[in-house]
């Protein structure tokens, strides 16, 4: 595997100072891998991410970028740095068209806009259909697809996301995946906070374990899957016969 | 009567939408009720009356009571304006942002902003009332039993092709396109890449450039004093809210409203209750569509 392209060391981070959510959490992602933080509810999943996306203030630690350390830096400019963030909720324009909600960062991309463009509808045909209409008119499925697309849109080589199969129907759940499956194998870096959880690190090369805020549990995702101390705690009881897709639900 | 009032009504609904349009920006792209927006409108007019000051009137152009000189100081006026509106954000509004304040706060710091603005008019050229300009001008009788003096036609056509251009601008620049992709969500538009600072940078500057040509135009008909912005301030926020904040063409049609519900009254009413109409007309609509005449339904997504 290569060398992590992202990497994230004792991170601290929280909306109010003095009360961090995350409480020194590490975490890193090479190219072509994809890897699923899961956990509880509160664990600080989401806030990590948010962290990373230069969204909530860092309090300490340091996140790597490639080469450069890029700490505290402002979203637009991290972006302009080859990341890319699909917030769990609200994460499409309803109030622009779909073209538009592909074309809103489009400073940051210059000149090759048209070629992508081009690529992003080429992937998403449902979208190029709808491209004048309002981001309003989508489908949960549809609005998922075009928050993915929109972020792509900058070429990134890290994404994030957030929760990406939330509140969506199961055979939707599984063409994310798939499509996320297929984005790692371009070479991006993908990073995803799951509550869906069995099914996520299914699709994932490696898996963090969050409980309040800090680092529970680290390895490949088949050993994590497989391992009883995180299937109890995290993956919901086996006995119980909760459905996999819903198991990391029950917490 | 019934048309001369319907004149009136859109005439001041031209210069109430001017100004509405940018307590819209403020409302949804900025998230807090600026009351120190009319003050803009204040200082617009004067920042033309030192233009005008130098540079003259100029020699009535046609039937104008005007010449080229006074369209000069409107943009001097209004680039300044703009300018204005971006200075004041930088030592007050933009801190307070920037410390997550409180909204409350934020209206409470405008409250404060706009007292300071009125009275510095009021320390630099008095109480006192001032004239751009004192041609006399015969109304036009532009249709039967409808009489509007030239400048005011030269407002309403002005108002129209500024409104068109900021529509224009709105649908098809990146800018315009990151103010609305701003007013939807500010969060989701930051994780797009959009350069939140520089797009609040545009929005003050095109709202105190607009609210500049609405404070020239009051002048215009026909005085400047500095009460004139904050006169008008209800009115903003009524047609703003009327229109459905965040749409550009909401704030022109709540302007015209308002403005027309102001002068219709009149006809049946005593001028006393002129000013209340607007809040009559504003009530109503909310009641029916509370998210306003054009604006997007919270929580639709």
């Amino acid at each position: 595997m290569s060398p992590p392209l992202l990497v994230a060391r004792d991170i601290v981070a929280g909306y109010v100072p003095g009360l961090p959510i995350v409480k020194g959490v590490s975490a890193d992602v090479a190219r072509g891998e994809i890897v699923t933080i899961i956990g509880p509810n509160g664990a600080g999943k989401s806030t990590f991410l948010k962290a990373l996306a230069g969204l909530v203030p860092v309090t300490s630690g340091e996140v790597r970028l490639g080469d450069a350390v890029v700490t505290g830096k402002d979203t637009h400019r991290l972006i302009a740095a080859g990341l890319a963030f699909v917030p769990q909720t609200g994460n499409v324009f309803t109030t622009l068209t779909i073209h538009e909600n592909l074309t809103v960062g489009g400073h940051t991309i210059g000149p090759a806009l048209r070629r992508r463009l081009d690529a992003a509808y080429e992937m998403f045909p449902a979208l190029a259909a709808k491209r004048g209409q309002k981001a309003r008119v989508l489908s949960g499925g549809q609005r998922q697809m075009l928050a993915i697309a929109r972020a792509l849109m900058t070429e990134p080589s890290v994404i994030m996301l957030d929760e990406p199969t939330a509140g969506l129907a199961p055979r939707v759940v599984g063409e994310v995946f798939a499509d996320l499956r297929r984005l790692a194998q371009t070479d991006v870096a993908v990073l995803m906070v799951e509550q869906n959880a069995k099914a996520a690190l299914r699709i994932s090369d490696r898996g963090y374990v969050l409980a309040d805020g800090e680092n529970r549990f680290s390895g490949a995702a088949s050993d994590l899957l497989a391992d009883p101390a995180v299937a109890e705690a995290f993956l919901g009881s086996r006995r119980a016969g909760v459905a996999g897709s819903e198991a990391g639900r029950t917490h | 009567m019934l048309g001369q009032a319907i004149a009136d009504g859109i005439l001041t609904g031209a210069i109430i939408a001017l100004g509405a349009i940018g307590v819209s920006f403020g409302l949804q792209i900025l998230r807090f009720a600026n009351f120190a927006h009319s003050e803009l409108v204040t200082w617009g007019a004067y920042l033309a009356l030192v233009f005008v000051t130098f540079a003259g009137p100029g020699t009535p152009t046609g039937p104008l009571s005007f010449g080229w000189q006074l369209i000069a100081a409107m943009v001097f006026a209004g680039v300044l304006t703009g300018v204005l509106a971006w200075v004041v954000d930088i030592l007050v509004f933009r801190r307070l942002r920037n410390s997550d304040a409180h909204p409350l706060s934020m209206v409470f710091a405008a409250f404060g902003v706009a007292l300071v603005m009125r009275h510095v008019v009021v320390l630099i050229w008095g109480h006192g009332s001032y004239f751009y300009t004192r041609e006399l001008q015969i109304a036009l009788e532009v249709l039967p039993g409808i009489r509007m003096l030239p400048d005011q036609i030269f407002i309403l056509g002005l108002t129209f092709v500024v409104v068109a251009a900021m529509h224009l601008y709105l649908t098809y620049s990146r800018t315009g396109m990151a103010m609305r992709a701003m007013a939807e969500s500010p969060s989701l538009a930051r994780v797009c890449g959009v350069q939140v600072e520089s797009v609040v940078r545009w929005t003050w500057f095109i709202s105190g450039g607009l609210a500049a040509m609405a404070g020239v135009f009051l002048g215009l008909t026909p005085q400047l004093h500095p009460e004139m912005g904050f006169n008008l301030l209800l009115a903003l926020f009524a047609a703003a809210i009327l229109g459905g904040a965040g749409s550009l063409i909401g704030a022109v049609v709540g302007g015209l409203l308002v403005g027309l519900a102001e002068n219709l009254s009149v006809l049946f009413i005593s001028p006393g209750y002129k000013t209340a109409m607007p809040f009559l007309v504003l009530l109503l609509v909310l009641f029916f569509r509370p998210q306003g005449l054009f604006g997007e339904k919270e929580g639709s997504r």
